[in-house]
């Protein structure tokens, strides 16, 4: 299955692409592709797949698109 | 010889129309440095409980720091305080901008104002002149009709005005102070306290650098930070799509808020994000006193009907939720407009927003009828309507004249259930952040002086991780283990106990946050660098956060002698219940019992009775505030 990673924000300053793809053979945790992409869980406040907010416990189960949005402070 | 202060602070009686300098000892800045800490001295020594906000014996402070001036990167700003109108206690706002910096320059560390003239006046600071003018030919006038007159008639084009528009003539509760055209001393309605002593504006102008204990260090300490700012992606960020940035996140995580706080979920929420700012109304980014990040924003609108100009700025975060999605508005040009009226007649965007939510969930409850909106269909969504009611609470003209009051006593008036739909904390409306996301941000809402405030401490995300920035960062303040953003457990309290002092720090100096870690690049370290260089003072953070602490003491004794007890330490009921609509529907209700706990834990941390929340005499003597422990008794 194929996971595409929108990084949104200034994550997208930070990695070299602001799409990531990632492709895996069985269900992944959220926690694994973030560990695979390199981007640090420090810098992600919301993980959005689908129309669903999620924890990096989430499981993926079919090829998606997850959304990472950055630590999010005052203004 | 002092360094990075001048040594003065100047009076001003408006009754008598007299002005004289105090010349403090060094041993008075080393305790109070400026700001709030700075006012509330004078604020505890000379003004009487239940002084009338809006009466000639409330003080107006403009205070900036010991620091503010030195050219180093995000220290333009200063302090305002006044016991506010809005809030009955300790009143405060800081802004950015030049003006802070200009004041220090015309040779003056604060200005302390008390009385009132009975005819509109300005005052014209330069070089350590003072001079009262005739400010008649100015009331009534907006804020860049004025700028320019006064300019004009005191033939300089560099001088800095903080000034106030109609809004504050009028005293809208909410009224806030503007310098150069769009940075904002924004809440607490202090511009409502300058209104009611006729004071229009305070020109500035100095020609006199600040004097720098060690020029080369701060030089260095610049030059190295803004290489920093450059590179960081934050900073870029900030510097790109300014604070509309964090539009994005919150949309498409459901918690924008939205329609009067009755969900987060705002369906039209691309419209109102950044990177739809920018293609449509952005015109160009601006900065503040000598700081690299130049993350404000000036739009422009040039349409039929509808002309936005770019002297006003442009809208931030908390405006763009609260003229927008709050009132169901997702058209960024009109958005621009209410931003563009209310900074004219300068009006708190965030209080204007909630009360204009407010009113308009009552109207469509049926509490509020045609008849009382003068024909204005007061409904979500109505872009028209939002710009003319801003229109009415300026001139405090029908219904603008009761929400000009704000919404906690406008509900009062208006009674038929109306309290349920307004949501505030000691009488000032809550900001745009959710606090069921950041406890910690809850925690400082309820906990602030000065009513709810997202700027009173860093927020929770900054330390949710242990390579998060605030954890790898500021172990140096005891700060070594993460915290989940939603806690509101012992760690929590315990690093927003922490984080309240440090962030107090920060608005005492005249530091901007977007400069310093956890939210920008710069270090503890290098802030404190530049902290000796500029003073000469060998301080520590010890020090400066004793500081902090002996603030927060300050003005919880001001708010003590007015009356307010540990029950106005309080969060909106909407917070204990769960998110409606959207991603986060059904989940993230606060626990009422565990917010209530974590509050008494913190009086128990900061030395205060844990039911009362009043600071001990012990706490008292320790900040060196023992000649207030009469008032605790």
């Amino acid at each position: 299955m194929k996971i595409n990673i929108v990084l949104e924000g200034y994550l997208k300053y930070k990695y070299p692409s602001n799409i990531l793809e990632l492709n895996y053979s069985k269900p992944v945790t959220v926690y694994k592709i973030l560990e695979d992409a390199k981007v640090s869980s420090a810098d992600v406040f919301f993980i959005k797949v689908g129309d669903l907010i999620v924890k990096e416990d989430y499981l993926l189960t079919k090829s998606n698109e997850v959304k990472l949005f950055p630590i999010i402070g005052g203004g | 010889m002092s360094y990075g202060y001048t040594g003065n602070i100047l009076h001003v009686d408006l009754s008598s129309k007299k002005h004289w300098i105090e010349h403090p000892e060094e041993n008075f800045y080393r305790t109070y440095w400026g700001g709030k800490a700075l006012a509330l001295y004078y604020m505890l020594k000379e003004m009487k409980p239940h002084t009338d906000p809006l009466s000639p014996d409330n003080l107006l402070i403009f205070a900036p720091s010991v620091i503010t001036g030195a050219p180093a990167p995000a220290i333009p700003r200063y302090t305002v305080c006044a016991k506010s109108p809005l809030t009955g206690g300790q009143g405060e706002a800081e802004a950015g901008g030049w003006w802070g910096p200009e004041l220090k320059k015309a040779s003056f560390d604060a200005i302390i104002i008390k009385g009132s003239s009975p005819t509109p006046v300005y005052l014209y600071i330069k070089d350590g002149k003072v001079e009262i003018k005739d400010a008649t030919h100015l009331w009534g006038k907006d804020t860049g009709e004025t700028q320019r007159i006064i300019k004009k008639e005191l033939a300089d084009d560099r001088i800095r005005i903080a000034q106030i528009g109609p809004a504050g003539e009028n005293l809208v509760r909410f009224a806030n102070i503007v310098n150069e055209l769009k940075h904002f001393n924004g809440r607490n309605g202090l511009g409502a306290v300058m209104g009611s002593k006729k004071l229009k504006a305070i020109a500035v102008r100095g020609t006199k650098p600040i004097e720098l204990y060690n020029k080369e260090r701060v030089s260095q300490a610049t030059k190295e930070i803004t290489k920093r700012v450059m590179d960081n992606p934050l900073s870029r960020d900030l510097r790109e799509l300014g604070t509309p940035a964090v539009v994005r996140g919150f949309y498409e995580a459901g918690c924008l808020p939205s329609y009067n706080w009755t969900t987060g979920y705002f369906k039209e929420g691309e419209n109102l994000t950044a990177e739809t700012y920018n293609k449509t109304i952005l015109k160009e980014t601006k900065g503040c006193f000598a700081c690299p990040i130049r993350c404000k924003r000036a739009v422009e609108v040039n349409e039929p009907g509808l002309k936005v100009d770019p002297s006003y700025g442009g809208p931030e975060y908390e405006t763009i939720a609260s003229l927008g999605s709050l009132c169901g508005i997702s058209d960024l040009k009109y958005i621009a407009k209410a931003n563009e009226l209310c900074n004219k007649y300068t009006m708190d965007t965030i209080s204007t927003g909630m009360v204009i939510a407010f009113a308009m969930q009552c109207y469509e409850e049926g509490i509020l009828t045609k008849e009382d909106t003068e024909g204005i269909e007061l409904t979500f969504g109505n872009k028209e309507a939002v710009l003319k009611m801003i229109e009415k609470i300026a001139h405090r003209e029908g219904l603008g004249d009761l929400l000009s009051q704000g919404s906690y006593l406008a509900a009062q008036k208006i009674g038929k259930g109306a309290e349920k739909f307004i949501h505030q904390v000691k009488g000032q409306e809550i900001p745009m952040h959710d606090p069921r996301l950041k406890t910690g941000v809850g925690l400082q809402y309820a906990l602030s002086d000065y009513g709810a405030d997202h700027m009173k401490a860093a927020h929770d995300p900054f330390f949710k991780d242990k390579d998060s920035v605030g954890i790898k960062e500021m172990k140096g303040l005891g700060i070594l283990e993460p915290v989940s953003p939603t806690d509101t457990g012992e760690k929590k309290v315990t690093l927003f106990k922490l984080l309240d002092i440090y962030w107090t720090v920060f608005d005492i100096l005249g530091v901007c946050d977007f400069g310093y870690v956890p939210r920008s690049v710069g270090t503890m370290e290098e802030l404190l660098g530049i902290i000796c260089a500029t003073t000469g003072w060998r301080t520590t953070w010890f020090e400066l956060m004793k500081l902090g602490e002996r603030s927060i003491n300050m003005a919880r004794i001001f708010n003590y002698r007015e009356g307010f007890t540990s029950k106005d330490d309080t969060l909106p009921e909407v917070f204990y219940k769960d998110f409606k609509g959207g991603p986060l529907d059904g989940l993230r209700a606060i626990n009422k019992e565990d917010f209530q706990k974590a509050l008494r834990l913190r009086y128990q941390l900061m030395g205060w009775d844990p039911d009362t929340g009043i600071p001990t005499p012990a706490k008292l003597i320790e900040l060196g505030l023992d000649w207030l422990i009469d008032e605790v008794k």
